[in-house]
């Protein structure tokens, strides 16, 4: 009875009392994750001192520590860690959203064409050396382009099946990647061509506190919103007019859920550049772990997310003497990862 | 007083494609059952789609509760009306208790999730519906019959004054068709108002409510199933030689088709 495409998880793995627990779990994980990060590097911290700093931030403490070791952790490694979560738990929780709205569990904010939308959008105002400000604007209105591109082609053909959308983000996201090649010919050599080409690789070498401050918030908005949205989220995927006979206005609510999806893709684009996987495996590990019940799994998405990339970045400035583009790595971990999910699944899916 | 929901004068077409069906009314109390019949294709599902508030009629107006359709929100309709879809293939396969939970989605806040009293409500329609060891099982891993089952616990958890299913038989083995039926009764003996459509001449018949014969020309012709069910009417929707006769064990008219290949 299971239609061909869909993916037929079994509802409920996790027992009741078990949620809380691996939620905390999760949360905690990532916590750690999170101070482990900021202590390692080329200078290290130990993990106490640095949760004496953090804690010093907000709450007066004596120093006991050096003048370097604080300077290390606040202006250098915290905006970056920081940084990493946010667009990890971003990029996770975009894509389980999309996931269930689409009623599609094979598409994410990079397979949908989004992330590329984005970054065109952002390369605009890149080129125009426009302000931070304007290029997170840039990069909202370049995804919602391309998510309502991408939304659009499988009405025009009639067909509503995952390949479909599939093959639609597929068309967007070459037309912007084309697009995006014509920005970098326009871009002046000697200035916003390496700027642009940069920020494409990729990277969290750069970020500054002042950058997050702008965009922390937007990020923690967008989550914040999804995350309240999360049991609309279960209506949602039965279907649209199954959702409208159960009360809910479908055509807002997809509009919200949209918004606040292309929201957290365009920050991680203007943060990072186009970073690609992250969206698409960490949902299905969570519902791996916590089954597909939107109402668990996206708390879960968001943590699991946030500690992945706080890891590939750790990685990413650890592994050689330079740092690695956050992208190239996301894909050597995630690209055989979601090869594997696709084996274990192999009955389930097309 | 005005009765639960009223159409007067619908018409529905599909973009710029011909009228489905046009100039339909009717209306309906709660406790009374109508029972849609018509040809394969006709537009019974679209009919109950615009009566369900789901399509928005291209013409003509359905009122609830004397309040007209168009001007009440989703929520507020369904909090009135429970649809039971014919066929329904989610993508992901939700645990029967999270399913049957989404009927009382009209009662949650658009910020928030089902409480403990929302998982009462569910519990209490599992119950009602005989279904409580599918419970924790995928809905995506159930027979077409528990589906419908299920579906139905859905609606009843809805809280609705009128249920609307389409063609509830269309995936039920014989025993399990009629056992449909008699469920569809009990409910409307329980106060609920139903619409419904089928196949089967018969099922109008034992329910023994109002007919609505859904024409090739787009119209609909009601009226008590006794009246409106007979040789000539049945033979003409159907483009077979149909007979209505009274059975005597069965303390009912029954439908048989003349067929000699």
């Amino acid at each position: 009875m299971t239609k061909p495409g869909a993916e037929g998880t079994t509802a409920c793995k996790v027992k009741k009392a078990a949620y809380p627990a691996l939620l905390a779990g999760s949360a905690a994980f990532a916590f750690l994750i999170f101070t482990i990060s900021i202590s390692t590097g080329i200078f290290r911290v130990p993990l106490v001192t640095v949760v004496k700093i953090l804690l010093a931030e907000v709450y007066p403490l004596e120093q006991t520590w050096s003048n370097s070791a604080g300077i290390a952790v606040i202006a250098i490694r915290l905006p970056r860690t920081l940084a990493a979560m946010l667009i990890g738990a971003a990029l996770s929780l975009s894509g389980a959203s999309y996931q269930s709205m689409f009623k599609n569990p094979m598409v994410s904010p990079d397979i949908l064409g989004v992330s590329a939308g984005a970054s065109v959008g952002a390369a605009a105002a890149i080129l125009v050396n426009a302000e931070l400000v304007w290029i997170e604007t840039g990069a909202f209105l370049g995804g919602l382009a391309a998510v309502s591109l991408t939304m659009l082609i499988p009405k025009l053909v009639r067909n509503n099946s995952i390949v479909i959308l599939v093959l639609a983000g597929i068309i967007v996201g070459g037309l912007a990647t084309s697009v995006m090649s014509v920005i970098r010919m326009l871009a002046d050599p000697t200035t916003t061509l390496a700027d642009i080409t940069y920020w494409t690789m990729g990277s969290l070498a750069r970020v500054k506190m002042k950058e997050l401050t702008v965009i922390g918030p937007l990020i923690v908005t967008g989550l914040v919103v999804l995350l309240l949205l999360r049991y609309r989220l279960n209506v949602l995927s039965l279907g649209d007019n199954e959702a409208r006979s159960l009360g809910v206005n479908v055509s807002r609510t997809r509009f919200i859920v949209v918004a606040c999806a292309t929201l957290l893709t365009a920050s991680s684009v203007c943060v990072a550049g186009v970073i690609g996987w992250v969206g698409l495996v960490i949902p299905h590990i969570s519902r791996m772990i916590v089954g597909i019940d939107n109402k668990k799994m996206l708390p879960v998405s968001m943590f699991l997310g946030g500690s992945f990339m706080m890891v590939i970045d750790l990685l990413a400035r650890t592994l050689a003497a330079v740092d690695i583009p956050i992208s190239v790595l996301t894909g050597i971990i995630g690209a055989p990862f979601f090869f594997l999910i696709l084996l274990k699944q192999k009955r389930r899916i097309l | 007083m005005s009765s639960l929901i009223r159409a007067e004068e619908i018409s529905y077409r599909y973009n710029r494609g011909p009228e489905v069906f046009r100039g339909i009314s009717f209306d309906l109390d709660e406790g009374e059952i109508f029972t849609i019949l018509g040809a394969n294709g006709a537009g019974k599902s679209t009919l109950l789609n615009c009566l369900a508030g789901i399509f928005k009629p291209k013409s003509g107006r359905v009122f609830l509760n004397a309040r007209e359709m168009g001007e009440l929100t989703h929520r507020e309709i369904a909090k009135l009306i429970a649809f039971v879809p014919q066929i329904h293939n989610p993508t992901y396969g939700y645990s029967v208790r999270e399913y049957v939970v989404m009927g009382t989605t009209p009662y949650i806040g658009a910020f928030a999730s089902p409480r403990r009293e929302d998982y009462r409500t569910a519990d209490q329609a599992i119950e009602r519906m005989n279904v409580a060891h599918l419970a924790d099982k995928a809905y995506t891993d159930l027979s077409g019959g528990e589906r419908q089952q299920v579906t139905i616990a859905r609606a009843l958890a809805q809280r609705p004054r009128l249920i609307m299913l389409d063609e509830p038989t269309a995936h039920l083995d014989y025993g399990n068709q009629l056992k449909m039926i008699k469920l569809i009764k009990t409910l409307c003996e329980e106060g609920f108002a139903v619409v419904l459509t089928t196949h089967v001449p018969d099922h109008p018949v034992i329910l023994d409510g109002r007919v609505g014969i859904l024409t090739r020309s787009g119209g609909l012709i009601t009226g008590g199933a006794e009246t409106l069910l007979t040789d000539e009417s049945l033979t003409a929707l159907y483009g077979i030689e149909i007979r209505m006769k009274y059975l005597d064990e069965c303390s009912r008219r029954i439908c048989y088709a003349l067929f000699d290949g």
